[in-house]
Parts: structure tokens; C-alpha cells; sequence
């Protein structure tokens, strides 16, 4: 492969991750009715309700994002490579706990939405299975969130130890707020015990910051990620042209 | 010990006498419960601003992260004492 | 008007003009957390705001002084953190470690004096469940308590390092290990009033 593909297969991966943040946003939180979310201590017909009357764009919804959740795996490629350049040798555990915390990050959302179209494929049946199923997909989200959440550090205490560059990945204070960004998910756990209120997974500290947090880090990251990108670009270019000449 | 020292043991000392009057002294019955609550947020206040100029330095900072502080007291502060007094 | 300037004597410290301690990045952290907290804070007296006399009810049941005492606690272990900032900035290193340790020791007690108060909540009975205010009693001072153990731990890091060989070089390691535990002392100094003392 030559270095210009390369360049390109990386940039498409970088690409990836806002991409699939958009169409999150808009299948899964706009198309799947989930803005705002369903609250939790609705008696069980109103779930239903909620299906009955927006079937074809619930399961419209979900079955798109099921597809570009997977953007997220091209992503989580290219970060990892990214950051085995920086944590060079035969070790490098902060890449590779990245690299599994975000291929299971995948599975985690799939699975959550997986419980919805369940839920979509047959809103007929007795309403209390169709409230078990929209539980069951929001606590998937909000209590296994860990993986993400180490996903995330692992990266910021990768790119702050970059000493390799004259330019770091990201600065200073975009790992920082990725560290912060993954640990607004711990008080989603919460959401298991608690039915109304700020900490329920319709709740202020349960869905507006962790949610959003989540999507937002994926943009400033990508930011970063792709200048880093195009300085690495341009390195590669500058010797591809001096090695005839100097040779 | 030098001066730096001293203003830090000065303000400590200012942080807790205060704590002291707001726990023991500002809680007994004989002051009405808003009077109470308002002195109690009030000096909640200052001790916050203290912690952020003089423990967390940020009186020597740039003045962007002093205005945040600041910002972020007068925020909060007045957020607690507006929903109060509702 | 330069020659003026030139004549000011300057002062024990030399003055850097206009520094942020440790690196951007901390702050950023700390200001973000203390936004999540502030919101917390307002969801708070909202709901007390709907229902003031379960919530001050349920007020009369915590223990002021336990709350004040860790008030003062963490107080004073910022301080000491303080000091030993001050110590690493005039090179008596040897003092550094000492101030930090003892901070660690003040973050040992807050924690140990919480569970004291947690176990007497179970105990009456009262649990997360028990009604709105306690629900954020527990939530923001468990949320809190998380913020004491890894700060406990960094203090505890750092004066290992600083009574290590590699203690001197750069401060902006301790700095930021500094602003994280005033943050936590500062959110503590807002959530006892907050809790255990509007009425």
C-alpha cells in the first residue's frame, strides 16, 4: 500500500467517529424518540403507547444506528495505532485496553438498542414486557459503562505522556476533559436503583451530561486526531521528496 | 517563617473560626431560619472565594481563570440563595 | 517611567507574573467537575424548594458535628498542602514530605469519620430510598467521598515522590495533585452548609 492510501484509510477512520456521532444523534436520539428519554416510573401501557405511535421511526431508528454504531470500530482502530506510535515496544497496554474498551463499547450500545428493536418488532404483547425491554436497554447503557469509560482514560494518559512529537496529539486540557468526560458516567449507575429524579436514566445527571459528555469528547477528539493527522501527512510528504534528492 | 506562610495560616485560621460559627453558633434557635440560612450561604461564600484565591492561588492567575472562579461562586451562591428564598 | 520600575524593590518571592499552578488541563478538570456539582446543588434546593418540610425533617436527623468536624478536617489538610507546596517552592524538601503525609492522614479521617456517619444512618434505618432529601445526601456525599479516596490516594503518592530522590524537578506534578484536593475541600465547605444546615 502506498503512503497516500494509507493516509487516506486513516483519515476515512478519523472521519468515522464524528460521523457516527451525527447519525447518533439523529437516529438514535431524534428518529428513536429518545429526546428526551422515556420516563422510567411511566406506568407500563405508556411504553407501549410510545412504540404504538412511533413505530416506523423507532425501528427506522434503531435498525440505521445498529449499522453506524460500527463506525465506532474504524475509529478505535486508528486511535490505537495512533497511540502504539507513542507507547512504543513490545507493551503497549494502554492501546490495547483502549482497543478492547472501545470494540465492546460497540457491543454495549448494540445491545442496548438490540433490547428496543425487540421491543419495536411486536409492541402488541403484554405492555409490562415492553417496559422490561426498554429498561433493560437503558440500564445496559448506564450501568455498563466502564469499558468506555476506561477506553477514555486510557487514551488521555496515553496522549499525556506524549513527549515524542514536537506537537502532542491532543493539548493538555483535551485529555483532561477526556478523563472528565469518562468519569460522568460512574453516577449512571444510579439509574438501577433510582425511577425519578436528577439520577434516574431520564435524569439530569443520568442521561443530559454523561450522554452529551460522551458524544462531544468524540468531536474534540476527532479535532485533534485529524491535525495530528495532517502534520503526519505533511512529515511524509516532505521525506518522499527528499530522499531523491538527497540520494 | 516567611510571609507566604503567614497568610496561609492567617486565612486557615479565618476558615476555621468561621466553620466553627456556622455549625455551632449560627444553627442555635434563636436566629430565624432564613436569617440563619442567609448567613450560613453568605459565609459559605467567602470561605469558597478564600480556598480559591489563597489555597488554590488563583489571586496570581491569569485573570480568564479568575473570572471563572468568580463566575462560578456568584453562580452557584446565587442560584442556592434565589431557589431558597422562593 | 521604566526607570521607576527598575528601582522597585522586589520582594522575598520572585514573583512570576500571572501563573496558573500545575498544568492547564487540571483546571479545566476541576472546573468541570465543580459545574456537574453546582447543577447538583441547584437540583437540590429545587426539591426542597417542592417539599420543605420532608426535607428539613429529615435534616434534623444528621449529625452537625460530625459534618463540622470534617469541615474543619479537610480545611485544615488543605493547608497543609498549602505548606507543602510552599516548602517544594523554597527548597526545604525535607518538610514537604512531612505536610503531605500528614494531609494523607487528615483524608484518612474524613473518610473513616463518614463511615462512622454512614453506619449510623443504615443502622436508623435510613437508606438512599428513604426519602428525597436523603437521596441526595447520600448521592452528593457519596459522590464526594469518591472525590476524597483518589485524592487521599494522589496525596499519598505525592509524598512518597517527595520523599523520594526524584522529589525535586518540576512542581506542576504536585500543583495539580494541590488544586484537585482544594477542589474537594471546596466542594465539602459548600455541600455541609447545603445538607446539614439550610433550614
Amino acid at each position: 500500500m502506498d503512503e497516500q492510501t494509507k493516509i487516506l484509510y486513516q483519515k476515512i477512520s478519523i472521519y468515522c467517529g464524528p460521523i457516527f456521532v451525527t447519525t447518533f444523534v439523529f437516529f438514535w436520539a431524534w428518529l428513536g424518540h429518545n429526546l428526551p428519554p422515556p420516563h422510567p416510573d411511566w406506568p407500563a401501557q405508556m411504553f407501549t403507547d410510545r412504540y404504538v405511535n412511533n413505530l416506523a421511526e423507532i425501528r427506522l431508528g434503531f435498525l440505521v444506528c445498529l449499522v453506524t454504531i460500527c463506525l465506532y470500530l474504524p475509529w478505535t482502530g486508528y486511535v490505537t495505532s495512533r497511540m502504539m506510535r507513542i507507547e512504543t515496544g513490545h507493551y503497549p497496554v494502554l492501546s490495547y485496553l483502549q482497543l478492547m474498551g472501545g470494540a465492546l463499547t460497540v457491543m454495549v450500545v448494540s445491545i442496548s438498542m438490540w433490547c428496543w428493536v425487540v421491543a419495536a418488532q411486536r409492541p402488541e404483547r403484554a405492555p409490562e414486557i415492553t417496559q422490561m425491554l426498554t429498561d433493560a436497554g437503558w440500564l445496559m447503557n448506564d450501568t455498563v459503562y466502564m469499558c468506555t469509560t476506561l477506553q477514555m482514560f486510557a487514551m488521555a494518559l496515553c496522549f499525556l505522556a506524549d513527549k515524542k512529537g514536537r506537537t502532542p496529539v491532543m493539548p493538555n486540557w483535551a485529555c483532561y476533559v477526556t478523563i472528565f468526560c469518562g468519569a460522568t458516567f460512574f453516577p449512571a449507575s444510579l439509574t438501577a436503583v433510582l425511577r425519578s429524579g436528577p439520577f434516574a436514566y431520564d435524569g439530569l445527571i443520568g442521561f443530559w451530561i454523561p450522554y452529551p459528555a460522551w458524544l462531544i469528547w468524540m468531536f474534540i477528539a476527532s479535532y485533534y486526531l485529524l491535525g495530528d493527522l495532517k502534520r503526519r501527512a505533511g512529515e511524509v510528504e516532505e521525506k518522499v521528496v527528499a530522499v531523491p534528492a538527497s540520494s | 517563617m516567611n510571609a507566604a506562610v503567614i497568610s496561609v495560616m492567617a486565612v486557615w485560621t479565618i476558615l476555621m473560626v468561621s466553620t466553627a460559627a456556622s455549625t455551632w453558633w449560627f444553627s442555635q434557635p434563636m436566629f430565624t431560619p432564613v436569617a440563619s440560612t442567609l448567613a450560613v450561604m453568605l459565609i459559605a461564600a467567602v470561605k469558597v472565594t478564600l480556598v480559591m484565591s489563597h489555597f488554590m492561588e488563583l489571586r496570581s492567575a491569569p485573570r480568564a481563570w479568575q473570572l471563572a472562579g468568580a463566575t462560578w461562586v456568584i453562580v452557584a451562591a446565587s442560584a442556592v440563595i434565589v431557589i431558597y428564598l422562593l | 517611567m521604566s526607570a521607576d520600575i527598575e528601582f522597585v524593590p522586589t520582594p522575598m518571592a520572585p514573583r512570576v507574573s500571572r501563573r496558573l499552578p500545575g498544568v492547564e488541563g487540571v483546571w479545566v478538570f476541576v472546573f468541570a467537575d465543580m459545574a456537574v456539582f453546582a447543577l447538583m446543588f441547584g437540583c437540590f434546593m429545587w426539591d426542597r424548594h417542592l417539599q420543605p418540610e420532608s426535607f428539613e425533617v429529615s435534616r434534623r436527623a444528621l449529625d452537625l458535628t460530625m459534618g463540622g468536624v470534617n469541615t474543619l478536617i479537610l480545611l485544615t489538610s488543605s493547608m497543609l498542602v498549602v505548606l507543602a507546596i510552599d516548602a517544594l517552592k523554597y527548597a526545604e524538601n525535607a518538610l514537604a514530605p512531612v505536610f503531605l503525609g500528614l494531609a494523607t492522614l487528615c483524608g484518612l479521617a474524613f473518610i473513616v469519620n463518614k463511615a462512622f456517619e454512614y453506619r449510623e444512618k443504615f443502622e436508623a434505618g435510613i437508606g438512599l430510598q428513604t426519602n428525597d432529601f436523603f437521596m441526595y445526601y447520600f448521592i452528593m456525599t457519596g459522590m464526594h467521598l469518591g472525590h476524597v479516596v483518589v485524592g487521599t490516594v494522589i496525596l499519598a503518592a505525592l509524598a512518597l515522590k517527595a520523599r523520594s530522590s526524584r522529589a525535586g524537578g518540576s512542581i506542576v506534578a504536585y500543583e495539580g495533585g494541590a488544586t484537585y484536593w482544594h477542589m474537594v475541600d471546596l466542594l465539602w465547605v459548600c455541600l455541609f452548609p447545603l445538607l446539614y444546615l439550610v433550614r
